[in-house]
């Protein structure tokens, strides 16, 4: 039983974090997710179902208890996978935003995913091999009005797995960041975010999260440095380098802004 | 009177940030975690200026009370957002600690800051904020990627902002110098980098002016000194991956691993 791969994987009860969840069962690799809220029994289940062998973890990732926590579930093992998704977003504009939850999602977004990537590169570095995935995003490139502080986070994300790519290049160690744009996932419907009247939420073309997850763990397990999947969201990130940021924050605007 | 406030304002940029406002006439309150504030304060007195000095850490929640309290509810007319720290050095060598200093101050202190200065001016109906994000929020950084990836952070949440208050009197600026030639690399360990030790290094009184400048004007962004223009230009049209090679150049310490 100890003969299996091991692959960790945070925020995975719904959305992309499940989807890497299911992929890696179906590679044969035994797992470790976690998330903030019961439904990550019911994955477990699911995944089970599909002859996984499932251990969870209910933490919050937004406390630096409960990534201790997670981390000693962890304990001491190899890890051959790691997915860094867990995330939210907050939606609204600043000022109306309130303080605990516009910390928490820094806590959250930015500094678990930062402690764990440590955490877990040190580990990785030791073990000379192991495979990093990052859910960062497209609106990472994009200031993002009525969502600011999250577009912000994942600016920081972004930036942070190309830098650490550059230093550890030549390291048997891979960092793959997804940068999805727009996908179809609880992200816009949570009750604690107020992003559910903005368009961006009701609009009906968001990508699949099969896809957009299925593009992230083929790039991780070729060892690609980024992927940003589908056409509509590769035009924007490269549009992104050369359109002014006051033109790309009103065009987050438009699809942030509450109805 | 008018009234300004800066933080981080006890050397560097944030020093001459408050030499401009208390030139300017305006009233200050400048605060800094070091004792060197009073220091600062005292000289600016000593040349005519009224000035308020605080000795706080902003990137804990007590520093920043302590802050919004010393102001107490007087009309905040302009608002520097400056207090920031670097670490440099290969990721996995930092400490959590040290790592998580930087995002305390950066990012955390940065947007608590932030988000009362603008309740504040929303209410007021105007105000202008200047925030010292840097050319480092457009190039992963690679041998200071915490820090880098904190001012990519602030760059973009000030678009953000300004974007949000277009419909009040209330304006946002983003000054990103590049390398300035200040404390910041002796105190973010990088005296033994390329970047640490270059003597092309920008003047902070110069890059000040210039964003206090801006700020006056309501400009959107201020990138400072000619090489830096042309650095945050090509940066949106180089990969990131190529940016992050080029930042290994300028902040990988002297005789350090090619990785770990």
């Amino acid at each position: 039983m100890s003969e299996a791969k091991l692959a960790v994987i945070t925020g995975a009860s719904t959305g992309i974090g499940y989807e890497f969840a299911r992929f890696a069962v179906e590679d044969g690799y035994e797992l470790l997710i976690c998330a903030d809220e019961p439904a990550i029994e019911d994955a477990a289940e699911k995944l089970r179902r599909l002859g996984g062998t499932v251990q969870t973890m209910q933490v919050d990732l937004a406390t630096a208890q409960g990534t201790d926590e997670f981390w000693a579930g962890v304990g001491d093992r190899h890890i051959d996978i790691f997915c860094a998704n867990a995330g939210r977003a907050l939606g609204t504009a600043f000022h109306e935003q309130d303080w605990d939850a516009i910390r928490g999602l820094i806590m959250l977004n930015m500094v678990q995913t930062t402690t764990l990537l440590h955490r877990v590169g040190l580990r990785m570095q030791a073990q000379t091999q192991g495979r990093i995935l990052v859910t960062g995003s497209i609106g990472g490139f994009v200031p993002g009005p009525y969502d600011a502080v999250y577009n912000s986070t994942k600016a920081y994300l972004d930036s942070l797995c190309y830098a650490l790519q550059d230093e550890w290049k030549g390291s048997p160690v891979t960092l793959t960041c997804l940068m999805p744009g727009p996908t179809d996932t609880p992200i816009f419907s949570r009750p604690e975010n107020l992003l559910s009247d903005s368009p961006i939420a009701k609009n009906d073309s968001k990508d699949d999260v099969t896809v957009t997850a299925r593009a992230g763990y083929e790039a991780m397990m070729a060892g690609h440095k980024g992927v940003v999947p589908g056409l509509v969201n590769k035009l924007i990130a490269m549009l992104a380098g050369v359109v002014p940021q006051s033109i790309l924050a009103e065009i987050h605007r438009r699809g942030a802004k509450p109805e | 009177m008018t009234f300004a406030v800066i933080t981080g304002a006890s050397t560097g940029i944030g020093l001459e940030l408050a030499r401009c406002a208390a030139t300017d006439g305006c009233e200050i309150l400048i605060c800094s975690d070091e004792a060197a504030i009073h220091d600062v304060a005292q000289t600016l007195r000593d040349q005519g200026a009224v000035v308020d000095a605080l000795l706080v850490d902003l990137g804990t929640p007590e520093g920043v009370e302590a802050l919004f309290d010393e102001i107490d509810g007087r009309h905040v007319d302009y608002f520097m957002a400056n207090a920031g720290r670097g670490k440099g050095g290969a990721f996995l060598d930092q400490s959590e600690a040290e790592i998580n200093e930087v995002i305390g101050v950066n990012v955390i202190g940065t947007t608590d800051v932030l988000h009362r200065t603008v309740r504040i001016m929303r209410k007021q109906g105007t105000g202008r904020i200047l925030i010292t994000g840097s050319i480092a929020g457009w190039m992963p950084g690679s041998y200071h990627a915490v820090y880098n990836a904190t001012k990519a952070y602030v760059d973009l949440l000030s678009w953000a902002i300004r974007n949000e208050v277009t419909d009040t009197d209330i304006t946002v600026t983003c000054l990103m110098p590049g390398p300035t030639d200040t404390e910041f690399f002796d105190r973010a360990d990088m005296l033994d980098t390329p970047v640490g030790k270059a003597d092309n290094k920008d003047d902070p009184q110069k890059v000040a002016e210039e964003g206090y400048a801006a700020m006056l004007d309501g400009r959107s962004g201020v990138t400072t000194g000619f090489m830096n223009k042309v650095q945050s230009l090509m940066s949106g049209l180089i990969p990131d991956s190529v940016l992050a090679a080029m930042h290994r150049k300028m902040a990988k310490p002297d005789g350090g691993p090619d990785h770990v």
